[in-house]
């Protein structure tokens, strides 16, 4: 399961590999992970969506990048994931304790899918 | 303080999903619905803030994570408050331009 052997896990980036990891562990670094991937992302949209309100030139071009299927499947995928995880650990806190098991992480991530699916086929395909 | 800011993060994530879902929906065309201009921009004017808000708070959250010591995170936390605060004035005077 894990491509650092075990012996190792202790030596290098020893805050990677917990003492006891469990899935759980993996999520919250994805939700770091793309909540920090997400922020840039949108210090650029609000820099460059406030240049093109003033230079209207320069709206054009940043719409058909942000309307690119590639820019869009990333985007949608990250926001879909980080949403998912973001609405289970929120139901985990209120105490729903069956929101802790893999099993809720997976159906979670499965919709967070299917939605962002959704999502890149309407918006950047105009199929659906 | 921490608690707070820690019930405040899950607040404005669980807005940010209807938040968020409208400014796709629309400006993506995933939704057959029409809001008047005004009221989408006051959509996204709510968004560009409390997605700022979001962003910065969990920054802060990971900043105090790596940084020991009180003087340093509070260093941390008046370089979000002041980059998020700048980036809600920038976008704000951003978003009036297309009110036009």
């Amino acid at each position: 399961m894990y491509p650092v052997p075990k012996e190792r896990r202790t030596q290098a980036y020893a805050e990677l590999w917990p003492a006891h990891p469990r899935w759980g562990i993996w999520a919250w670094w994805a939700q770091r992970l793309t909540g920090v991937a997400l922020t840039a992302y949108v210090v650029w949209h609000v820099v460059t969506i406030a240049r093109a309100g003033r230079h209207p030139e320069a709206l054009a071009p940043l719409l058909r990048f942000l309307l690119h299927p590639a820019v869009l499947i990333v985007l949608v995928l990250g926001l879909a994931y980080h949403t998912a995880n973001g609405i289970r650990v929120v139901l985990v806190d209120l105490g729903v304790e069956r929101m802790r098991d893999r099993r809720a992480f997976w159906i979670f991530a499965a919709l967070a899918a299917a939605a962002a699916a959704a999502a890149v086929l309407r918006g950047a395909f105009h199929v659906l | 303080m921490s608690a707070m800011l820690w019930v405040l993060q899950r607040g404005s994530g669980l807005l940010l999903v209807f938040l968020v879902g409208i400014h796709l929906g629309v400006h993506y065309a995933l939704f057959p619905i029409s809001l008047r201009r005004g009221v989408l921009l006051g959509v996204d004017w709510l968004l560009l803030g409390i997605v700022l808000y979001h962003g910065c708070n969990g920054l802060r959250t990971i900043a105090h994570d790596y940084l020991s010591g009180p003087r340093a995170q509070r260093a941390a936390d008046w370089v979000l408050v002041a980059t998020g605060l700048g980036l809600f004035l920038y976008g704000s005077w951003g978003l009036a331009a297309f009110a036009r």
